[in-house]
């Protein structure tokens, strides 16, 4: 499924706007018409370089695998472009991981298509084509069965999937804290685990260095430079097999240009992750509020920047929930996500030292990578009358016990004769 | 210019010592007052109790971790 998209023209910077007009009804093919910054003239060339991210589009070959095997996937495609307009030529450059690729497959009604060689291998690098003077492909009845193409190639790198993500961001005046706390539900998308999972093995795999690339052993976040106590546990308990290092001060003057660096911390699972495993566990840091959220004089405002997610590396995050928390008593509030999210909803969020509860936005979305790690901005008044309300609560309470012992200390309670 | 509490985060601990102890005495000494009808002192002190335990109280949970 594709992801994100981007248009850019080759050369310039800045990318094109792109607008999905949904599916058209004849050819059943999904439509996004992309404007240019200025009309083309007649007989003018452009290039536009179009980028998108798929998810899950490779699946692992053979499905099922031991511990110490090695990772192939198979990756499909169709070998004609899907256009609406004539193409003069294309090609397919398929580009894996590793330059190990076990087999390529081209269907024979393609093959017929190319005038030379149908596909030619290079290294990590697979073309198939060039295939010239084709007609348009999104176009009602076209077939594109026939043309199918695939490549058998070793992936090297773990394949981890967020399969979900919750997030939960609040935000504290009187103690100047940005507390953010994930859920996440972790699955790692190598072949399945043939057999019995071998302590034996493993650990000797992991003492000789020789891991296979279909275990994961550890997941590494980074998280803000301001990141200070963190936690992390899971539903057995608190996991201490984790490594924390904080923001490294910055050492000289060009280190310090360089901007804030990132806290890293590194998770250890309960268990190594086999292929086809899943694991859940929660994590949190808290972060000091000056970091994230600013005064702006001029509007009598504070602006909030919340990250939508720590982005982990060539992961897929298959559906993420992120709640922010406002402190209690905010009004005037203005939210702008980073990207279209699917649903955004409002709640009310009470916990400790609360009377009326505390504002809370969540924002649902699907399918996001690394790509999609922006800020959510949040603007919000809050009253000084509204700071005070705790205190106030604390108090009122404190005067209620005081006069239950007033009025206890007047009523009479010996036994008389 | 980035946020800034009113009350330092760093004072907070001391802050919360000082008014939790003050409130709690207050509280002691309430306690001992005699059993008149009325006595505007058995008020004032409930409420000066009341106020300090308030923001005592705000000051502890934020010392100790809890981001009220």
């Amino acid at each position: 499924m594709t992801s994100w998209m981007q248009v850019k023209v080759k050369g310039l910077t800045g990318s094109l706007e792109v607008e999905p007009l949904g599916q058209n009804a004849e050819s059943l093919a999904y439509v996004y018409a992309i404007n240019l910054a200025k009309p083309l003239p007649k007989g003018e060339y452009l290039t536009i370089l179009v980028d998108t991210i798929q998810l899950h589009a490779s699946y692992p070959k053979p499905a099922y695998a031991s511990q110490t095997d090695s990772h192939f996937r198979v990756y499909e495609a169709d070998g004609l472009l899907l256009s609406p307009y004539e193409t003069t030529s294309q090609r397919l450059r398929f580009k894996a991981p590793t330059p190990s690729i076990r087999s390529y497959h081209i269907s024979h009604t393609l093959e017929d298509l190319a005038k030379e060689e149908p596909v030619v291998k290079s290294g990590a690098t697979v073309t198939f084509g060039p295939f010239k003077s084709q007609p348009p492909t999104a176009t009602k009845g076209f077939n594109r069965t026939p043309y199918r193409v695939s490549v058998d190639f070793e992936m090297n790198i773990p394949s981890l999937t967020v399969v979900s993500l919750n997030r939960s961001v609040e935000v504290s005046h009187w103690g100047a804290n940005m507390n953010t706390q994930d859920d996440y539900m972790l699955r790692n998308d190598a072949p399945e685990l043939k057999g019995q999972f071998s302590r034996l093995d493993f650990q000797m795999a992991q003492h000789a260095r020789r891991m296979s690339p279909v275990i994961i052993s550890a997941v590494t976040l980074q998280l803000p430079s301001g990141a200070q106590n963190p936690y992390y546990f899971d539903l057995v308990g608190n996991v201490s097999t984790s490594a924390f290092r904080p923001a490294a001060k910055p050492s000289s003057e060009r280190a310090a240009r360089l901007g804030p660096q990132n806290a890293q911390l590194d998770l250890k699972p309960r268990y190594p992750l086999m292929g086809g495993w899943n694991y859940t566990f929660t994590v949190g840091w808290d972060a000091p509020l000056g970091d994230s959220a600013h005064w702006d004089e001029k509007n009598g405002r504070w602006i909030l920047a919340v990250p939508f997610m720590t982005p982990l590396p060539s992961t897929p995050v298959d559906k993420a929930e992120v709640r922010v928390i406002l402190p209690e008593g905010a009004t005037d509030i203005t939210v702008h996500p980073p990207f279209d999210v699917s649903l955004m909803e409002r709640s009310t969020h009470i916990t400790y030292l609360d009377t009326i509860g505390r504002p809370a936005f969540t924002f649902h979305a699907e399918n996001l990578t690394e790509v999609h790690d922006g800020l959510i901005y949040i603007t919000y008044k809050v009253p000084l009358a509204a700071h005070l309300q705790k205190p106030l609560a604390v108090g009122i309470a404190s005067l209620i016990v005081f006069s239950v012992m007033w009025t206890l200390k007047r009523v009479d309670m010996t036994i008389h004769k | 210019p980035p946020f800034s509490p009113a009350i330092p985060t760093t004072l907070l601990p001391y802050i919360a010592l000082l008014l939790c102890s003050a409130a709690f005495l207050l509280g002691f000494y309430f306690t001992t007052l005699p059993k008149t009808a009325f006595s505007i002192r058995e008020v004032l002190v409930a409420l000066v109790a009341s106020i300090l335990a308030g923001f005592g109280i705000v000051a502890l949970f934020n010392y100790l971790g809890v981001y009220v």
